[in-house]
């Protein structure tokens, strides 16, 4: 018979292996870092209510949690309405780079053949993927960033993404 | 593609990007709900753009959110019985076993092998009372069932493997108590792929005497890759 204290201890297994990358994800998002913790908190609340959802066979844990963190972190942000002034740079300051550099070497196949499609789109698109993806940034707000107009940036994103998809499938 | 080409509909990459916002952003979630291919077409997008997960750095989580946790799973008056509350936990256990193998397998930078194809159940018991997690190391065949005690004093609980020709293949005994390990042969191994169904029969001493399932099934799940 499982105890409850059973129960609280695979959570905090859970969040022993899983705590860093979340914890990054949400800072890097929300650009603070006391606004980062509670989402983290509140993305493990979550996990906790929300576990008989996972579906094993959609996507691996690990993608289904950071899925998890990064809608949440992407809803603080815009129901503030607005967005720190320097979330990436802010983020990057207390990010560990011996972690970031490990993680590269670690890419599985599925992975490297995003990045490698990633790379070869135009520059502007790349960036502006990336951008959307790590910062959880709308059109209208890369088009601010970028200054460029928002029908530019929409043109420049589809067109990127029809040409992602195309060499991502074909690979 | 001309420049003055209209801009292809790529709707359901923008949502799973969260570039859309307002009332594009409304819209694209009721076309989600209203559309099993658009909705399908989104999930094809989050699967392909998770592999960006990895370039997010990694920060230490602070302590207090640790202890905040601790705090769960503690009886209050708002907590779901217990009753409800099981198969919750017991999902939580069968991700954890998952991360962890992940985490095991996962080699340091200095060594350069292929990463090890893991293939994962969650083996959901017939009452829906508890899902137990079962793992499969491809490279070496070890297999791993996670700790539950199915069968009653005097029987035995036996794993079965059910692929595409609908006949169950025996696969061993399950512990009577504790998590299980075996090495799979190679033959076994190679029949082992995604949507192969794994499932526990209640068996006598010794596994079944007819090399088919004799007793009930008490737990059953479908392999995937992790």
């Amino acid at each position: 018979m499982r105890t409850g204290a059973e129960d609280r201890d695979a959570l905090q297994d859970v969040y022993r292996l899983t705590s860093a990358k979340l914890f990054g994800i949400c800072l890097r998002i929300c650009g603070e870092r006391s606004a980062a913790e509670d989402v983290l908190h509140d993305v493990y609340l979550t996990i906790w209510r929300r576990a008989g959802a996972y579906e094993p066979g959609r996507a691996s844990p690990i993608s289904w949690l950071a899925t998890i963190a990064r809608n949440k972190a992407i809803d603080w942000v815009r129901a503030r309405g607005a967005r720190p002034a320097h979330p990436v740079e802010e983020a990057a300051l207390v990010a560990d780079p011996s972690l970031g550099q490990r993680e590269i070497v670690e890419r599985d196949q599925e992975s490297q053949r995003l990045h490698d499609c990633l790379d070869a789109l135009d520059e502007r698109a790349r960036d502006a993927i990336r951008t959307a993806f790590f910062d959880g940034a709308t059109y209208a707000e890369l088009a601010e960033r970028k200054n460029v107009p928002l029908g530019t940036m929409k043109s420049i994103i589809r067109r990127g993404l029809l040409q992602l998809r195309g060499c991502v499938d074909d690979a | 593609m001309t420049p003055d080409a209209p801009d292809p509909d790529m709707t359901a990459a923008e949502l799973a990007l969260g570039l859309l916002d307002g009332e594009e952003r409304a819209a694209a979630l009721r076309r989600v709900l209203a559309d099993p291919d658009f909705a399908r077409e989104v999930e094809d997008w989050r699967q392909r753009l998770a592999a960006l997960f990895d370039d997010y750095p990694e920060v230490t989580a602070p302590e207090s959110v640790a202890a905040r946790l601790a705090q769960l799973g503690q009886p209050t008056a708002s907590s779901p019985s217990r009753r409800a509350r099981w198969p919750i936990a017991a999902m939580v256990t069968a991700i954890a076993a998952m991360l962890a193998l992940f985490v095991i397998l996962r080699p340091t930078p200095q060594i350069v092998a292929p990463p090890h194809r893991v293939m994962v159940a969650s083996l959901m018991m017939s009452d829906k009372s508890a899902a137990v997690p079962a793992m499969v190391d491809m490279t070496t065949g070890e297999m791993r069932v996670g700790g539950a005690a199915m069968a009653p004093a005097g029987k035995t609980a036996q794993l079965w493997m059910i692929g595409g020709d609908g006949v169950p293949k025996p696969m061993g005994m399950l512990a009577s108590s504790g998590p299980s390990r075996m090495v799979l042969p190679m033959e076994k191994r190679h029949s082992l792929k995604a949507g192969v169904m794994l499932a526990v029969s209640i068996e006598p001493l010794g596994g079944s005497p007819t090399g088919l399932p004799t007793g009930p099934v008490v737990a059953s799940g479908k392999l995937s890759l992790a």
